[in-house]
């Protein structure tokens, strides 16, 4: 209290010339249409500058919740693409009308780019209905396929693991192929057994093919990046950029197809 | 004796404000702010506070009279409380060994009075001009009209410093 005292008598000159040159202001503010013409529009841009930032400063601590419900909307708009799409191909081939594929958004609290693992591991698990061999992708691309679920927590395959393995279709000749991971980067893998008769280019889409059960058919997976073969096979030797940044995976979709269960069994009890 | 001598030189300079120099414009650019010569040389050894209420009031009356609202008044005040600032920047040693002022501003050398009236009058009419203006947007104008301004108030300090100091004195 003895310090505040002080210090308001070391600087009660400069308290005295605030005060009267805030009634100064006043005065000319008051009595001039000129100046409080000014002042007013002065004051209104300083007022619409502050709560412009803090707009912002809420809007970035709100970012989290938004995304997150923009990651949901994304998948229910995903639902609703794929459904409207086979049921346009069920209306033609006469066959079931509801959906194959259900989305589900979930967050990526692991990721082995920076763990030196070889799994993602995602916050969804039984409890949400995820099952094994459900497959994951971003907006850009596939992700890769769930390997093991628990009740809260589900553990990802990627593409950049040295056993995945996909079934791939080139998207402008409709020639097949298979992607896997060589170990080079998270960046790249590769495409085999696209046949050298197919005119394939650098630049050319690869998505994934029908036989690739977890996933939709038509989901992105790379681009062409380089072409070379093997002078004793038939087949293209495909390095292909992958759609995916696997550095910045955030929220991911997880899709489940309602027949896999069903297609397993039956090509299990294959004689 | 003493103080009534300064309270009859403020009443002067602010009388020759009101009569006439509000009602000369050097060029349309060029005001005579004579009064501020009475905030410049109030007495040294008073208080801060004293000053400040002291410029607070000149801006006022001259604002009163002058029609202008404020403008005198901001401008007076912000000079009473800036002009030890100023003066220490021309005078080097402003109190002696027990703490006492050694110069009065009647005493003051021209040189070290002319910097200190010219840096005092710039910055008053800087303010002046600005609360006038209440904006930088005329940039121009506002520089021209400070500059012819501060010309012209300096002018006039010194005559009437030669009038009535110089020629008393001697």
């Amino acid at each position: 209290m003895h310090k505040i005292w002080l210090f308001l008598q070391n600087y009660s000159a400069v308290f005295l010339f605030i005060v009267l040159e805030l009634i100064a202001l006043q005065f000319l503010v008051s009595q001039n249409q000129y100046h409080r013409n000014k002042f007013i529009k002065q004051t209104a841009l300083i007022q619409g500058y502050v709560q412009q930032k803090q707009a912002d400063v809420e809007h970035f601590f709100n970012l989290k919740k938004i995304n997150k419900s923009l990651a949901e909307e994304n998948a229910s708009l995903r639902q609703q693409l794929t459904s409207t799409i086979s049921a346009r191909k069920d209306s033609i081939q006469n066959k079931k009308q509801d959906t194959l594929f259900t989305f589900q958004v979930a967050e990526v609290i692991s990721n082995p780019i920076y763990t030196n693992g070889q799994y993602i591991t995602i916050n969804k698990g039984k409890t949400d209905s995820i099952s094994i061999h459900d497959g994951v992708l971003t907006k850009d691309g596939i992700v890769g396929k769930v390997v093991l679920v628990n009740e809260n927590y589900s553990l990802v395959m990627p593409v950049i693991h040295k056993d995945f393995k996909l079934s791939i279709i080139h998207q402008t000749t409709n020639s097949y192929g298979n992607l896997n991971w060589n170990g080079a980067d998270f960046l790249h893998a590769q495409v085999t057994d696209i046949t050298r008769s197919a005119p394939i280019a650098v630049g050319d889409t690869l998505v994934t093919s029908q036989y690739a059960k977890s996933f939709p058919e038509g989901s992105n997976v790379g681009t062409i990046e380089s072409i070379d073969y093997d002078i004793t096979k038939n087949f293209y030797v495909v390095k292909t950029k992958l759609s995916t940044n696997f550095r910045t995976l955030r929220h991911v979709y997880i899709i489940h197809n309602k027949d896999l269960t069903s297609i397993q069994a039956l090509e299990n009890v294959t004689p | 004796m003493k103080h009534l001598r300064l309270l009859w030189r403020i009443i002067f300079l602010i009388a020759l404000q009101i009569f006439i120099f509000n009602r000369l414009v050097l060029f349309d650019w060029g005001i005579f702010f004579v009064y501020t010569y009475a905030i410049i040389t109030l007495p040294i050894e008073w208080k801060k506070w004293q000053v400040l209420l002291c410029s607070f009031f000149i801006g006022f009356v001259i604002d009163y009279f002058a029609g202008t609202h404020g403008l005198h008044m901001i401008s007076a005040t912000a000079l009473g409380f800036a002009r030890l600032l100023f003066l220490q920047l021309f005078v080097r040693e402003l109190k002696d060994e027990i703490g006492d002022y050694k110069i009065n501003f009647e005493q003051l050398p021209v040189l070290p009075f002319f910097l200190y009236s010219l840096v005092s009058i710039f910055f008053f009419c800087a303010l002046f001009f600005l609360a006038d203006y209440f904006s930088t947007m005329a940039f121009e104008r506002l520089l021209t009209s400070v500059l012819a301004s501060t010309f012209c108030t300096v002018l006039i300090h010194f005559t009437y410093r030669f009038l009535f100091t110089y020629r008393v004195k001697h």
